[in-house]
């Protein structure tokens, strides 16, 4: 039996169709226990939980004596933090060891909190469109011998349930999957859909039992066994055992080849005879027709109907039914249905030979999604992407590879020589450990028209080149966007350069002054800004209302922590926005209770305001507005003692 | 010295009055624990001090009053540091403590960070005033700051300084190392600020790079002092080394939490004392305020004494010997009061490392400052019970 609890956290742990709430995060428990005084020194503690089901080999080398409990040694990956890379405040190593202000409830800067929350971002202009729609959800556990990843919990019923979110500090403990093998390792996937402002972790228990180290070499045998290969290892679990005689392949080769017609047929007659049961009082004589049609099965459907059926399936099915036959081969592996692909859901199975393969099936390749393959154990080689990607990159239009640790500098070269036809390129979170990645040869790429390098450290004489070369421009994120980037030299070049852009991100990436904002006001199409810890002037003086003036389709407009806002500012956005629609200001010092009302007013189509840390207002008053005008603010009530 | 038995009897006054939970931490006693037999410097270090005025602050661990403090370490090093609120806040409605008491609070963390630099305790302040503009609730005021770091690699102690808080180092009975003191003109120390929007240009805000740094070597006995402004505003620099060159070398906690806590309490006297001429008047009368008297302000102690240890059997000696110390400590001076202890283990690391804090709400009897025993420390597996009692 083990359990992991995250401490505050919310309760959703589902993956979601938009990469801009699923946040993940892989926390590795190495061998350090704190809550027992432990015997043994150096060597790791596997956690392992008492199996039930087939495999009880395992028990028997498991001492189930104590139990064991272990906080988060250190985050190995994450794909989202709220605080910068230097910063300790907001960030995911936050999450390792003990709770450091649980059971306290308000904000915490020693806790991890991620970007987003509930559904905001994806009502945004610049939400994404999925690629391949699937769904999987899980928190898998990384089993350290087969490298495998499993699911331990999900949450199933997460769009059903009712949400309660109480005001105090909340321990999360799903009921976890007993799984044989131990683990040190685990991924948390976060949904931030339903939340209602941001959630932040303190810490992370992982509780199980003890595992004696002293058999891991029997239960490594014993893995090693079953490893062999996945057939003979379903064969050897399987019960079924075939009578063999003599030519039994004959005799199954005659069954298919004669029979398989016949036995589907008599079920077809079957089903008929039910439905005529049903019917039997509307129609008394079934006609000879009725039968003939039934006798149609999958099997005679016209290619493109198969086709399209096929097209619903996901990545899994599609691989499944093709082993059915070989008619059912040809259509699934048609490359009209490979011409997009989300390998994401599946980025614990992604390998070098699934690359292979999908690289025969899919020769129109369109979109790929390759975000978080590969991330913590190299499954896919960069020779093999590379590979990839020079056979079937030139027709890609949509590239998605966030958070993917395989990619070096000659997988960059390669992408940007042979995918010149890009629209899409997303980078997020690709920052190597080599932090210089050369991604000089992206400046080849002419056509894009949404680049996000969300936390991807970039060079500054590369990013103004590829505003330059991408005119067509519509969206943009550099949130989080690497120190050494003069936000004011790129507000230029966008101002220049890219004047059809709808959307900018350039959350926490600093150096960005009023100069820029006034410069930006030339791109008269933004409908969505996120200036949100930027512009850390003193006073922003008339560059806001400049801007303002000149955007008038302003839907989203973030100016969280932007301290030099004033009054006559947010009077500028009562007056000049009309379409807004979403509006932080948290953490707004000295603004009067006159000019929120305001701005309620005149903003008729808002939905979201956030008012954190704002002064000025009481509790009382946020509770009318929402009420009155039908807005969502945030507000949070954090308690004085913050210490 | 009449004057420090009248204004303790002043102080014991409040402190019955007052509702502090405690008023003294003790020693935390860290032992660095990594592998090697050479020997490896540490400081013994104990921290006293009071809030300027009981009434308005309320007792938190590592602050008094607008002075906040914090002492951690790792097997690498051991840092302190003080940090002193600037109180003209207050006006504003901003808690002064506040910036202060994040701006300690934050370097105790960053020094458990991965790439904490010991020889750079600039980076130190200046990574924890960044972090301070990362704060989603705006936090506001300004604060003096001063962080001392013992690289145990080299035996050298590290120092940034901003603004008037300080330290003195003693060798030998004499002044060894003293800080210097940054003041932009008289009473208006260098200072780390973020002011409230719309009065940048009236607010001084210096860089945390603009802080003085000095380092030198350190040697096993030498005493170190680190305080705030209202320690060296207050004593002169005379009966600060006659006070310091006593506990030169010392190995017991517990005469060194004694010299510290008589150290503030001659401050707090000497504070309140309206005739005496100390250094603050003095510098006044230099910059033509003609002034006499003490300047009150809350006071924070640390004294260290860097010793070194051979690593071996130390553990487990130390542990031992928690018993004895406690009882040496309280029968010499036949103080009758109950003392609640809290023992707080640190488990995070595999050293030793106790705090103690001891209330004394539930004391009743009036007693010389200068003689509060304060060090009790014990390996949690063995704690005892949390009530001493000694007798007249």
């Amino acid at each position: 039996m083990s359990q992991s609890s995250a401490t505050n956290s919310e309760d959703g742990s589902k993956r979601t169709n938009n990469e801009s709430v699923a946040v993940d995060s892989v926390i590795d428990f190495k061998g350090k226990h704190f809550g027992l005084e432990s015997t043994s020194e150096d060597s790791d503690d596997y956690l392992v939980s008492g199996s039930e089901g087939t495999m009880i080999d395992v028990e028997r080398f498991c001492h189930a004596d104590y139990r064991i409990e272990q906080y988060a040694h250190s985050v190995l990956d994450f794909s989202s933090q709220y605080g910068i890379d230097l910063s300790i405040s907001y960030t995911a190593p936050n999450i390792t060891g003990r709770p450091s202000k649980y059971p306290e409830y308000g904000d915490f800067p020693q806790t991890f909190a991620m970007r987003t929350y509930g559904a905001w971002w994806d009502r945004a202009p610049s939400r994404l469109k999925e690629i391949q729609p699937q769904n999987v959800s899980e928190i898998p556990a990384e089993d350290f011998i087969a490298k495998t990843w499993i699911c331990l919990w999900e949450d199933k019923e997460f769009y059903t349930k009712p949400l309660y979110i109480p005001s105090r500090a909340r321990r999360f403990t799903p009921p976890l999957k007993r799984i044989q093998l131990p683990t040190k390792t685990i991924r948390l996937e976060f949904n931030h859909q339903r939340l209602h402002y941001y959630t932040e972790i303190d810490a992370v228990l992982l509780s199980g039992k003890k595992f004696n180290t002293r058999n891991m070499q029997h239960l490594l045998d014993y893995y090693e066994r079953q490893r062999k290969g996945s057939i003979l290892c379903k064969l050897q679990n399987m019960k079924f055992r075939p009578i063999c005689r003599d030519n039994y392949q004959n005799r199954l080769q005659h069954f298919l080849m004669h029979d398989l017609d016949k036995f589907i047929s008599v079920l077809s007659d079957v089903q008929i005879q039910s439905i005529q049961h049903q019917q039997q009082q509307q129609v008394q004589s079934p006609s000879t027709d009725e039968i003939k049609i039934s006798k149609i099965g999958l099997k005679n459907m016209p290619f493109e109907i198969m086709l399209k059926i096929f097209s619903y399936l996901d990545l899994k099915s599609l691989f499944r039914v093709g082993a059915v036959s070989r008619f059912l081969y040809d259509v699934s592996t048609h490359p009209l249905l490979y011409s997009e692909l989300n390998l994401k859901p599946y980025w614990h199975l992604a390998s070098t030979e699934l690359l292979s393969t999908l690289a025969k099936r899919a020769t129109i390749l369109k979109k790929l999604d390759m975000s978080w393959c590969g991330c913590t154990v190299q499954t896919i080689s960069p020779t093999e992407f590379k590979k990839f990607i020079q056979q079937r990159g030139d027709s890609l239009t949509h590239l998605r590879l966030n958070s993917t640790k395989f990619l070096n500098a000659s997988c960059i070269d390669t992408l940007g020589i042979v995918c010149d036809n890009l629209k899409e390129l997303s980078l997020r979170n690709c920052s190597p450990s080599p932090p210089l990645l050369n991604f000089s040869c992206l400046a080849n790429l002419k056509n894009l028209e949404r680049l996000d390098l969300f936390q991807t450290v970039i060079e500054s004489d590369l990013l103004l080149t590829m505003l330059e070369n991408n005119p067509k421009l519509k969206h943009l994120n550099l949130a989080f966007c690497s120190v050494a980037v003069n936000m004011d030299d790129v507000a230029q070049h966008i101002a220049k350069y890219n004047k059809q852009l709808i959307s900018l991100d350039m959350w926490k990436a600093h150096f960005l002054s009023a100069q820029g904002l006034l410069v930006l006001s030339n791109c008269h199409n933004l409908e969505e800004i996120d200036f949100g810890w930027c512009l850390r002037e003193a006073s922003l003086g008339d560059s806001l209302r400049e801007f303002l003036t000149q955007c008038t389709k302003l839907k989203k407009l973030f100016l969280a922590a932007v301290r030099g806002l004033t009054d006559r500012d947010l009077e500028y956005i009562a007056n000049l926005c009309p379409n807004l629609e979403q509006l932080d200001l948290m953490g707004v010092l000295g603004i009067s209770k006159e000019r929120y009302i305001d701005i309620l007013q005149k903003c008729a189509k808002l939905q979201l305001l956030d008012l954190c840390f704002c002064d000025n207002i009481m509790d009382y008053d946020v509770a009318l507005w929402s009420r009155t005008f039908k807005v969502d603010i945030k507000s949070c009530q954090v308690p004085n003692d913050f210490r | 010295m009449h004057s420090l038995g009248r204004s303790s009897k002043l102080i014991s006054r409040r402190l019955l009055c007052s509702r502090f939970s405690a008023l003294l931490e003790a020693a935390t006693h860290v032992i660095s624990n990594s592998a090697g037999h050479r020997s490896r410097p540490y400081f013994i270090s104990v921290v006293c001090g009071f809030p300027k005025d009981f009434q308005t602050s309320n007792y938190k661990p590592g602050k008094y009053g607008e002075d906040s403090w914090f002492k951690t370490s790792t097997p690498n090093a051991d840092v302190l540091g003080v940090a002193d609120g600037v109180g003209g806040w207050r006006i504003y409605g901003v808690d002064p403590g506040e910036f202060s008491s994040f701006l300690m609070k934050t370097c105790e963390r960053l020094v458990h960070c991965v790439d904490f630099n010991p020889q750079r305790p600039v980076n130190l302040l200046s990574f924890s005033y960044c972090e301070l503009l990362e704060q989603e609730k705006p936090i506001i005021g300004s604060s003096t700051a001063c962080v001392l770091v013992l690289d145990r690699e080299n035996s050298t102690v590290y120092t940034a300084n901003l603004g008037d808080s300080g330290f003195v180092v003693v060798r030998k009975g004499r002044i060894f190392h003293k800080s210097e003191e940054q003041q932009h003109c008289f009473n208006t120390p260098f200072q780390l600020s973020l002011p409230p929007p719309g009065c940048h240009h009236r607010v001084l805000s210096d860089s945390p790079h603009s802080a003085n740094t000095l380092s030198f070597p350190v040697l096993v006995g030498d005493v170190i002092l680190l305080a705030t402004d209202g320690v060296f505003d207050n004593i002169p620099e005379t009966l600060l080394v006659e006070t310091l060159k006593e506990v030169e070398g010392v190995t017991d906690p517990v005469k060194l939490q004694m010299a510290a806590n008589s150290l503030a309490a001659i401050a707090r006297a000497l504070s309140f004392d309206k005739d005496f001429m100390s250094p603050f008047a003095i510098n006044a009368r230099r910059n033509n305020i003609y002034t006499t008297g003490g300047k009150p302000d809350d006071i924070t102690v640390f004294s260290l004494v860097g010793q070194s240890i051979s690593e071996g059997a130390v553990g487990s000696c130390k542990a031992s010997s928690g018993i004895k110390r406690v009882l040496r400590a309280f029968d010499p001076h036949n103080l009758l009061f109950e003392q609640d202890f809290q023992y707080y283990g640190d488990t995070k690391r595999q050293s030793f490392n106790y705090t103690v804090y001891i209330s004394l709400a539930n004391m009743n009897h009036n007693l010389d400052v200068s003689f509060i025993p304060c060090l009790y420390y014990k390996h949690r597996d063995n704690a005892y019970e949390a009530k001493i009692m000694t007798k007249t």
